[in-house]
């Protein structure tokens, strides 16, 4: 008989809310409280998986997040591969499927592998098809990689919520077991402000799989412990929550998983501690023997878990097998709980007398001296084989014999979970008392108490926990309560639990026996890797995968390490162990991504005007966080005819666009001025109030960096605009520079990109519209010259009026509060009707900017110098500023460097943007890359299509024809080398 | 003179709701920028005290008066909001340019109010500040990030908090905080 409810118990299911689920199709029933693999054994189920590499069947084999086998896939459509049956609650309806498994779970065809097994041991993939004379490994990987995986990630959206949060506190907790709870109660009695974390949805840790504690039941101790903490309103209790990593400045990460049917699946904590208690127990450890996968073997106290917690029994006819008397207590414990015991197994001579006469009067046969040396079954387990044991010659002698029995549990002994302590301290320490490792030095401020530390008993554990967490109470700086004695801990809590044990954890048996039965590493894998030169712990890791994946080796590290040693002829702490790097468990990639997706992966910049671009058709795109319109889409409209129609409309007559993403910054104070001659290349000081000027600033290493218009507001107060892509850049910059270079200069600066919302007006008639719109501004050449500014307003609201030009036209920047941006937008709208006013766009934007060759971000990329650009005008002979010396560099001023050219299309087709410009006419013999393309439009002026590029020595090459290469898109066409500045050369018509 | 349009006109149609937990809007008359120079500090905080009738905070802190906030968040940097619309001006004059530099910035932030019994919680979902009381009591103003953006937080009591923010982000935030507010029941108003 395999798995079963029992007709009682169970403290974590309510018996009284049934519920039911489906595994691969067909209906699993369990209660509330059930976990998925409480509910699969009560249904009497034995395979939930095939193994990874040999498609073996396996069964659940633990009852927490060191489950090797177990691994489900839920959901359906959207799915969540790699969960573990043994730690996912049971809910009503849930979709659960098996993995690894084609067609199916009870017959599949990827066990063939198992019967080739010999050839794919350890190392197989690189031996095979890497190396020398192999086919590449190319042609093979995309095969391999459909074979290999654990489970299948979905391609559709995951609909989970996924939230996070930050915590704070004096001492974190890690762990809820005896030790955890009495560091929370000891912590928090100080007053302390105290987290308590525990994976599990209840707390106590394994106390519940213990009678006694110190003198009193374990139950009653859990009961007023847990009473004395719900008085404690600084401590801070979460459940279900999993500490994964350990970072610097003692950061923890956690995820907690919600409660079946909350609003969000999972929530990650950011914690920041003062201090951390590390009281994360222990894990039981597995004997190596053959056929030690076969479902129905699993771990005992787990076997204990599923009676005491679910109410369920593991199997009808149970064998234990164990290296010390922990073991026999459990054995009894499950014979109470109701679970048959047919055998204790035991290569001891001596069993504990109590335990082994309790025992035998239940009916159980007690095998002492004896070792199980192989287990037997398919889908389920049938027998196991027992032969006699010498501890002394270490080796099986007399005749075998096969117990019949349904399920065989597991107990060499317990492995403490160093994990976060080996993540953020020294390497773990090998301890010979419990034959494990435990923590190493602190590298943050951590302590760790109880069974993690090998202090395997409870009340040992929970003083431990008590003083750990009074201390790093203290440490954080508060009184420990003076009316917790400080109890020393027991000596020898090691033996207290696991009782003499006897370090038996391979069983000398000839057959397939595993040691990580996540990857399918058998014992003679490590041997083998051993004798191809893999000593060392972390090559053995990586060439087997012993420990790998979604287990991180829980049960399997260990046993790998001491058949490595063995194999070796050294002791283990020779061999060391792997260091742990977080997440201590999985963590999905919605917990760590949170809200973070979709609509808000990165933050939004609207500008003022952002509603009524997109009323208007507006085809948004994104320029850094900001989304502004490329082009104002009319039906029917490609965006090159979108575009076209608003550049041509403005040239003929005019256009509005919104320009308030334009980087803005208050230069303010009686430094100012010359505070700006350092920044730019050119001067600023001798700028009239009322006048703007185009602007230049270098970086530290002479390159181009950003350019704008700045105004002078008054004497000592500049307006400067930036970029729109460096806005924040510069302004961080410049801060910089006054903090550290230049603090005696009295200079303030506020960025005011999001103060003053930008409207440019440019074409003929741009003066003609702002006469109408504006209330009280002479706009007349000589009211506003060119590149003059002034205050004035429109319907009643303050604005200053700039005469620039990006594009060759005459034209204006209206400035204005942004809370006003709409009113006035609307108000220049109006006025220009009777010019056919149209509102423009990224794309004409930069058409017009193109077809007068000036240059924006395209081609002040970081690689260019002021000379490149045929900017040398504006670099000031004499002063010095930011990025001088290095702009005289001979590599910045050679001649033979790229320089900015225009292009015109001889063939009638579009130029590629980043196209490279090189001499040979076929496609398939390019020659080598002489310049490439920066930015490219049709242009309506010149009615053809047109680029800026960047070409070797390109001022001395106007009129030669070259080709556009674009072999990504397959284009390669013939373009003719011009003067970058294609239209209005002499400027008349900015100037009017 | 035109009126003034929020950044926020969708935000008061989000509504819904509990009462653990509201956004909203301030819509100060004026916000500014003052910055005082080394040797004029105590002119600066002798004008605004003069002005504004109420102290100027120690630096990380700021002080409520009547319909007037002042937030010292550097040396001899304020950040002042106030209802009035003219306190630019108002300082423009009292303060020439020898004494310290004064930005107008009414229209270039926003001021959120997230105020109730969750508020706290709400922002710790987003912000790595340790936000309890006996760390960030009533008063203490932080420049921090929330979901990549620049945020003023200026806890005005336990469960009141207001968060300064650039104009061209207010919507962004505004949403983002809706959206880590579901749990905690939060409403817009």
């Amino acid at each position: 008989m395999p798995g079963f409810r029992l007709p009682q118990g169970g403290t974590r299911v309510d018996r009284t809310r049934p519920l039911r689920f489906s595994f691969d199709g067909a209906p699993v029933g369990g209660f509330a409280g059930d976990t998925l693999a409480s509910a699969l054994i009560a249904s009497g189920r034995t395979v939930v998986a095939r193994s990874f590499k040999y498609h073996r069947p396996r069964g659940i084999y633990s009852a927490g997040s060191e489950e090797p086998n177990a691994l489900v896939t839920l959901g359906s459509g959207s799915v969540e591969p790699n969960s573990k049956a043994t730690i996912v609650e049971a809910q009503d309806g849930l979709r659960v499927r098996s993995q690894n498994a084609w067609p199916s779970l009870a017959f599949d065809a990827g066990a063939v592998n198992g019967l080739f097994s010999r050839f794919f041991a350890a190392g197989f993939y690189y031996k095979t098809f890497m190396g020398p004379g192999r086919a590449g490994w190319m042609l093979y990987e995309p095969f391999i990689r459909r074979a290999a995986g654990l489970g299948k990630a979905s391609f559709e959206p995951d609909p989970d919520r996924y939230e996070t949060g930050h915590a704070f506190c004096d001492v974190l907790v890690v762990g809820g077991g005896p030790a955890g709870l009495s560091a929370a109660l000891a912590a928090g009695r100080t007053g302390a402000r105290v987290i308590l974390c525990e994976d599990n949805p209840v707390l106590g840790g394994a106390l519940d799989l213990e009678d006694r504690i110190a003198d009193g039941n374990s139950a009653d101790w859990l009961f007023g412990t847990l009473s004395a903490l719900n008085g404690l309103a600084n401590v801070r209790r979460m459940t279900r929550t999993s500490v994964y990593g350990y970072y610097d400045d003692d950061v923890l990460g956690a995820v907690e998983t919600l409660p079946p049917g909350s609003q969000a699946r999972q929530r990650h904590w950011r914690i920041q501690a003062k201090g951390v208690v590390l009281a994360t127990g222990a894990i039981e450890r597995p004997f190596v023997f053959p056929g030690n996968d076969v479902p129905g073997v699993m771990l005992a106290g787990s076997a204990l878990a599923y009676a005491r917690r679910y109410g369920v029994a593991v199997g009808g006819d149970v064998v234990l097998f164990t290296n010390n008397d922990g073991g026999w207590r459990t054995a009894l414990a499950l014979s109470r709980a109701g679970v048959p015991v047919r055998a204790i197994v035991d290569p001891r001579s001596q069993a504990p007398a109590d335990a082994a006469q309790l025992l035998a009067e239940a009916g159980a046969e007690c095998l002492t001296g004896h070792v199980v040396t192989a287990a037997r079954g398919g889908t389920a387990l049938k027998s196991v084989k027992v032969e006699a044991f010498d501890a002394g010659t270490g080796k099986t002698s007399g005749a075998a014999r096969d117990l019949k029995c349904d399920a065989l549990a597991v107990a060499a002994g317990w492995v403490p979970r160093v994990h976060l302590a080996s993540q953020a301290g020294a390497p773990p320490v090998y301890s010979e008392a419990i034959h494990a490792f435990v923590p190493g030095a602190p590298r943050e401020h951590w302590m760790a108490a109880g069974a993690i530390r090998g202090t395997f008993d409870a009340e040992a554990a929970a003083a431990e926990g008590e003083r750990a967490g009074a201390e790093a109470a203290n440490a954080s700086g508060f009184n420990s309560f003076p009316g917790i004695p400080q109890k020393k801990p027991k000596d020898g809590g090691a033996a207290q639990r696991t009782g003499a044990m006897l370090p038996l954890f391979e069983i000398p048996a000839k057959g397939k026996a595993f040691v990580d039965l996540q990857n399918d590493v058998t014992a003679s894998d490590v041997r083998l890797a051993q004798r191809e030169g893999f000593e060392s712990v972390e090559h053995l890791k990586r060439y087997t995968t012993l420990g790998m994946a979604a287990d991180q080796g829980k049960t399997s590290n260990l046993n790998g390490l001491s058949i490595l040693a063995n194999a070796r002829g050294v002791p283990i702490p020779a061999v060391g162990t792997t260091r742990f790097r977080p997440p201590y468990n999985p963590v999905s990639l919605g917990a760590l991504a949170g809200r973070a997706r979709g609509g808000h992966l990165a933050a939004l910049r609207r500008t003022p005007l952002h509603d009524w671009h997109l009323k208007a058709g507006g085809l948004m795109t994104n320029v850094g966080l900001w989304h502004r319109p490329r082009a104002y889409m009319q039906p029917g409209e490609t965006l090159e005819q979108a575009y076209v129609r608003e550049a041509r409309a403005v040239r003929a007559s005019v256009g509005i666009t919104d320009v308030s993403t334009l980087g803005k910054i208050d230069v303010q104070g009686p430094d100012a001025a010359t505070f700006l001659d350092r920044v730019y290349t050119n001067t600023f000081s001798t700028l009239p109030v009322g006048k703007a000027r185009y602007g230049l600033m270098l970086r530290d290493d002479g390159f181009l960096y950003d350019d704008g218009t700045t105004w002078r507001l008054g004497d000592n107060r500049y307006l400067m605009t930036t970029t729109t892509a460096n806005g924040a850049l510069v302004y961080q910059n410049l801060e910089m520079l006054l903090a550290i270079a230049w603090p005696e200069l009295k200079v303030s600066l506020a960025s005011l990109t999001d103060q003053w919302a930008g409207v440019a007006v440019a074409g003929p008639n741009s003066r003609a519209l702002l006469e109408n719109a504006l209330d009280d501004m002479d706009v007349s050449d000589t009211g506003l010259p060119f590149m003059g500014v002034k205050a004035g307003h429109i319907g009643g609201i303050a604005v200053l009026v700039a005469r620039l030009s990006f594009s060759g036209e005459r034209a204006y920047e209206v400035y204005c509060g942004s809370d006003h941006a709409l009113a006035v937008w609307e108000r220049l709208l109006e006025a220009g009707k009777a010019f056919s006013v149209v509102p423009y766009g990224l794309e004409a934007l930069g058409t017009l900017r193109i077809e007068k060759g000036h240059v924006t971000g395209a081609e002040i990329d970081g690689r260019t110098s002021v000379q490149d650009l045929g900017l040398e005008k504006m670099f000031s002979a004499k002063k010095n500023f930011v990025g001088k010396p290095l702009a005289l560099r001979p590599a910045l001023t050679d001649p033979g460097r790229k320089q900015l050219v225009g292009l015109r299309s001889l063939d009638g087709i579009s130029i590629s943007s980043g196209a490279h410009l090189v001499a040979g006419p076929d496609a398939k013999e390019p020659g080598r890359s002489q310049g490439h393309v920066t930015a490219m439009c049709f242009s309506p002026a010149l009615e053809g299509y047109v680029a800026l590029a960047l070409l070797e020595r390109g001022r001395q090459r106007h009129g030669e024809k070259l080709f556009a290469a674009d072999p990504v898109r397959g284009k390669h066409g013939p373009v003719e080398v011009v003067d970058p500045c294609f239209f209005d050369k002499d400027g008349n018509r900015m100037h009017g | 003179m035109a009126e003034r349009l929020s950044a926020l006109t969708h935000l008061a149609s989000a509504g819904g709701g509990n009462s653990r937990v509201r956004l909203s809007e301030i819509r100060p008359g004026s916000i500014l920028q003052i910055q005082a120079w080394p040797e004029t500090a105590v002119t600066v905080r002798r004008v605004i005290a003069e002005l504004l009738g109420t102290e100027t905070p120690p630096l990380g802190q700021a002080s409520a008066g009547r319909g007037v906030t002042v937030a010292a968040i550097a040396h001899g940097r304020y950040l002042l909001a106030g209802d009035a619309s003219d306190l630019v001006q108002k300082f423009e004059a009292a303060l020439p340019s020898a004494d310290a530099a004064v930005s107008d910035i009414s229209h270039g932030r926003v001021i959120l109010r997230l105020e109730g019994e969750a508020a706290a919680e709400v922002l710790s979902t987003s912000v790595a500040l340790d936000l309890d009381l006996s760390e960030f009591p009533a008063g203490r103003v932080a420049q921090t990030m929330i979901h990549h953006v620049d945020v003023l937080i200026h806890r005005r009591t336990e469960t009141h908090f207001e968060l300064w923010v650039l104009r061209s982000f207010a919507e962004s935030l505004a949403e983002w905080l809706l959206d880590q507010g579901l749990a905690f029941g939060i409403g817009a108003a």
